[in-house]
């Protein structure tokens, strides 16, 4: 097998535009969610507040499987998830299980009381970041390894052929995919 | 290549590398239960791998204790679930750490952690929500950088620390740093700091009045001293022993007045000798090497050291590194340069300058700390500020036990661009070494023993101090506070101006999270005294004592007088009354929830979470791991068998059984020395002649395959031999542990 195949630690994110809401305004909402066992699918452990550290993962909900994070990024908030335990299936099943885990967090939380009318999550784009510097670096060929397994999760959110995938991310940074949809831009 | 192992291995040191693939199969070893699981707590806290709150499998959710049912059962160490994330603690001996190693700190923590880099309150750095089974990539990608966890934990030597400032500071004798380089690398893994009852924590200092080595309470404490001597200076040591913080903190004693640097480390090894000896090993309340030395008293103390290193067998190690001293050094990246009058200066220069940058011995250079809200910062800001490192410094970075960096050699003429860069990356606040610079442990957040919430306090106090920092009075704005989340005092609260540590009182049928104040510690004269308990406060007014406290000072303060001063001149009875009331009148739960609550947690506050400690691990004897290592080596055998490699197979089967008898041996003969001739000799003696080893009904039938085997010398072995081989190391492996624990029961 591809090392690029064996990807288990990656990482999806989504942003939310304008929005008056603050990442320390999810600690009593993480709280809560472990209290009403919000999230079927995640052994949900604790709430960590890192939000004196910029550019750090503002507020945590820690989970067995991985870590859902909702941080102030360059003026927006941002949504992330990343999966830390082994994931089942392909590498598509695997990234699609990711980004499913993202966008129920972000409906949870815009249906939030305190958040409806505040907060709505951007749909329109993600990011999808390989959490592993071994099996997938941050190089163009991984890149290119990546494309056919995002391409097909994209195709299934956002129709044949709208979309697309570019690398971003600094040189010592992870490899980090925006997979966005063409028909808005 | 597909795991970094063989990605890394040209890069890591040899001996590292094999330790890393040893705590490997450990873990394998344990997933099949194979392993103890008091022996593998011990094995991994002593490679770094430490408990984290609720690890126990079960957590308050404010209303009631949730069962946290993590997938596999298993567990890692007494009441400490497996799957349950964990920290990491990684030891930078001095504080000393290059930009390179700072992008792999980084790279570590966004992949396996949070993305957060911790520096604690011994210069080291941790991560939280780390899983056991990522830690051995975790701990290669590490050692590729030059940076081990080994020994971070557990009863064994900690990270040797020294004043961040050792070698660019006024003050200093001599710059410390290359002996605690020394000393670090000689105990690393040494044989005799193997077999402690408790841990063992050294500091380095350049000279007495400062606090930055923090000597007097440390278990060992090395003063730089100089002396002339036929018009040459002559380097040595006051070396103290005894010191510790903790529940009951105590001042270390003057072990030898100047202890010439040859005799640093055999004295080293000899004390650990002595403390492996006679220190407790059953009551872990009582076996920190201060009450032993409270115990024996520090003449018998020094006469035991003494005695012991007389008889040490000589070491090439003690005094090599001493031909290296002259060409020690650190090159600055730039050129000195004074601070030009005419350069514009960017806003808040001024004041970052005030409290964060102080001059070198060396002109034109400069320190300058950067200061980390609560010691964190992320991942994206760690590469950021190695790169700032690349353009200013170079590899001139330390880490220092307030929980921030110093970057040194910072030529004087880019203080203004270095601060610009360091603002731009969120790691531009001002109010080092000042009150605004809370020290906290991490408390609730992580500890599995914290009670109330450090870190949420200190936060709380930090943003508070430094809306008002500006109109502060000069005496209080130098002052320093650090918060502990128990009485263990991983905070270092005894030794701040102002300390607090947390508890707990119930009030109208609630339990309130409260602080126990503390004050006067001092910090300079190498942490030289110990504060006064005061009285336990509500967390939540735990503000206004400081407000209260800080007023009362500049108002009746005399002249010139320190916060120490003030403190034993007021007496206790005074302090205690300006916050009496604060102990008093609580709210009603229905009137003011929050009252009820900890800093930054929304839940009703409870005891409930509190777990068992490592910090003391289990007191695993040497020989205990040598029988735990055998055991690996038969595994190992079983391995390679399968590999069809027999030769490797019939070697690992044999040194099992030799590693085993030398694990009865070291009972009774702790230096006994490793040829297998010697060892099987020695065993034969202590054990079968002596029928030590006979049990009811085997008698000495095990024995007798070590033997055969030994007797036999070199074989030609085959899948057959070799199967046999290995089911005789098994059988002889476990009656040696039916042995030792008949032993230790007798
Ligand atoms: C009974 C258990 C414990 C005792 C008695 C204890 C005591 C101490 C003391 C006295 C110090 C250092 C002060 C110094 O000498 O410089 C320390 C350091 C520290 N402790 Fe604890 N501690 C315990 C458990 C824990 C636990 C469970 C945690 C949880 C995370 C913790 C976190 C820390 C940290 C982060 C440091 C700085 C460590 C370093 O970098 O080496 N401690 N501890
Ligand atoms: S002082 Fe207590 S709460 Fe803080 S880290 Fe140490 S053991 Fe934990």
């Amino acid at each position: 097998m591809e090392y690029f195949m064996e990807l288990q630690r990656l990482s999806v994110k989504l942003v939310a535009e304008s929005t008056t809401v603050k990442p320390l305004e999810l600690v009593p909402v993480f709280h809560a969610w472990i209290r009403n066992q919000k999230l079927k699918d995640h052994l949900m452990i604790d709430v960590a507040d890192y939000n004196h550290v910029p550019e750090g993962p503002g507020t945590l909900l820690v989970t067995y499987e991985g870590n859902y994070s909702l941080a102030q990024e360059d003026g927006k908030i941002a949504l992330l998830y990343q999966r830390k335990r082994l994931l089942a299936g392909t590498l598509t099943e695997r990234l699609n299980t990711a980004l499913k885990a993202v966008l129920t967090a972000s409906e949870l939380l815009e249906q939030e009381d305190e958040f409806r009318d505040r907060l709505s999550f951007d749909r329109n784009r993600f990011w999808v970041i390989s959490n592993d510097r071994l099996s997938l670096p941050n190089t163009e060929q991984s890149f290119e390894e990546l494309s056919p397994a995002l391409s097909e999760i994209a195709t299934e959110f956002f129709g044949h052929d709208n979309f697309i995938l570019s690398r971003q991310g600094g040189e010592k940074e992870r490899l980090s995919v925006l997979v966005e949809s063409s028909v808005l831009n | 290549m597909n795991s970094w192992k063989e990605q890394l291995s040209s890069q890591i040191p040899q001996d590292w590398g094999k330790e890393i693939d040893i705590f490997e199969t450990q873990i394998e070893l344990r997933k099949r239960g194979k392993l103890d699981e008091k022996i593998f707590a011990e094995t991994r806290l002593r490679r770094g791998v430490y408990g984290q709150r609720y690890d126990n499998g079960q957590r308050h959710d404010g209303e009631q204790t949730q069962k946290l049912a993590y997938p596999s059962g298993l567990l890692k160490g007494p009441e400490t679930v497996w799957d349950a994330p964990g920290m990491l603690r990684i030891k930078i001996p001095f504080g000393g750490v290059t930009p390179d190693q700072l992008d792999v700190l980084a790279e570590v923590a966004e992949e396996y952690s949070n993305g957060i880099l911790h520096v604690t309150t011994r210069q080291d750095f941790q991560y939280h929500y780390i899983h056991i089974e990522d830690t051995p990539d975790i701990m290669r990608r590490l050692a590729a950088a030059g940076i081990t966890t080994r020994e971070a934990c557990g009863n064994s030597v900690r990270n040797l620390t020294a004043c961040p400032k050792a070698g660019v500071c006024s003050g200093e004798e001599f710059d410390v740093t290359p002996y605690a380089r020394a000393l670090t690398d000689f105990l690393l893994g040494h044989p005799d700091c193997q077999d402690f009852g408790r841990k063992v924590k050294i500091a380095f200092s350049g000279c007495q009045g400062e606090a930055c080595g923090l000597v007097m309470m440390h278990d060992i404490g090395a003063l730089a001293v100089k002396k002339t001597r036929r018009g040459k200076d002559v380097h040595g040591f006051a070396l103290y022993v005894g010191g510790g913080l903790g529940t009951v903190p105590y001042q270390a004693k003057l072990f030898d007045a100047f202890l010439p640097p040859e005799e640093l480390l055999p004295i080293s090894q000899a004390i650990a000798r002595v403390f492996g000896r006679l220190g407790e090993k059953k009551n872990r309340a009582q076996a920190r090497l201060k009450f032993l030395v409270v115990k024996l008293g520090i003449e018998e103390f020094r006469r035991l050291v003494w005695e012991e290193r007389q008889i040490l067998p000589d070491d090439p190690h003690w005094t090599s590194y001493l031909d290296h001293l002259p060409a020690y050094g650190e090159t600055p990246l730039k050129p000195p340069s004074p601070l030009s009058a005419e350069k514009t200066l960017p806003e808040g220069f001024a004041e970052w300058q005030r409290s964060n940058v102080k001059a070198q011995k060396q002109t034109g250079y400069a320190i300058a700390t950067v200061a980390l809200p609560l010691g964190d910062l992320s991942s994206d800001q760690t590469r950021k500020l190695a790169d700032v490192a690349r353009r200013y410094i170079g590899d001139n970075i330390r880490t220092t036990v307030e929980q921030n960096f110093v970057f040194r050699w910072v030529s004087e003429e880019d203080l203004p661009d270095l601060y610009e860069d360091l603002l731009e990356i969120g790691l531009g606040d001002s109010g080092a070494n000042t009150i605004v610079d809370v020290t906290a442990c991490p408390g609730t957040d992580t500890c599995k023993l914290g009670i109330s919430a450090s870190r949420g306090l200190a936060e709380e106090l930090r943003n508070r101090l430094a809306a008002k920092s500006f109109e502060m009075d000069e005496a209080v704005r130098s002052l320093r506070i650090k918060v502990s989340g128990c009485f263990n005092s991983c905070g270092q609260h005894h030794v701040a101006d102002i300390g607090f540590f947390g508890n707990s009182r119930t009030l109208n049928g609630y339990k309130v999270p409260h602080f126990q104040v503390i004050l006067g510690g001092q910090w300079a004269e190498n942490a030289g005294s110990f504060g006064m308990t005061i009285g336990a406060i509500p967390s939540r007014r735990i503000p206004e004592v400081v407000d209260r406290i800080t007023d009362h000072f500049v108002l009746v303060r005399n002249q010139g007088e320190n916060f120490c001063d003030f403190v034993a001149r007021i007496g206790k009875k005074e302090l205690r009354s300006l916050i009496e009331n604060l102990m008093k009148n609580a709210p009603s739960f229905e009137d003011n929830p929050d009252f009820y609550h900890d800093w930054g947690d929304p839940r009703e506050f409870t005891m409930l979470d509190r777990g068992i400690g490592e910090c003391a691990g289990e007191v695993i004897s040497a020989s205990q791991f040598d029988l735990a290592d055998a055991e690996r080596e038969v595994f190992d055998a079983q391995l390679e068998l399968e590999k069809e490699n027999y030769a490797e197979a019939d070697a690992l089967a044999y040194q099992s059984m030799v590693g085993a008898s030398r694990a009865l041996v070291k009972q009774q003969y702790f230096d006994v020395p490793e040829p297998p001739d010697i060892v099987v000799e020695e065993f034969t003696q202590r054990f079968l002649d002596t029928e030590l080893f006979y049990d009811k009904y085997a008698k000495g039938k095990f024995a007798r395959y070590l033997l055969q085997r030994h007797q036999q010398g070199p074989v030609n072995a085959d899948a057959d031999s070799v199967h046999q081989l290995i089911d005789q190391a098994q059988l002889f492996i476990d009656a040696a542990h039916a042995c030792y624990a008949r032993c230790a029961v007798e």
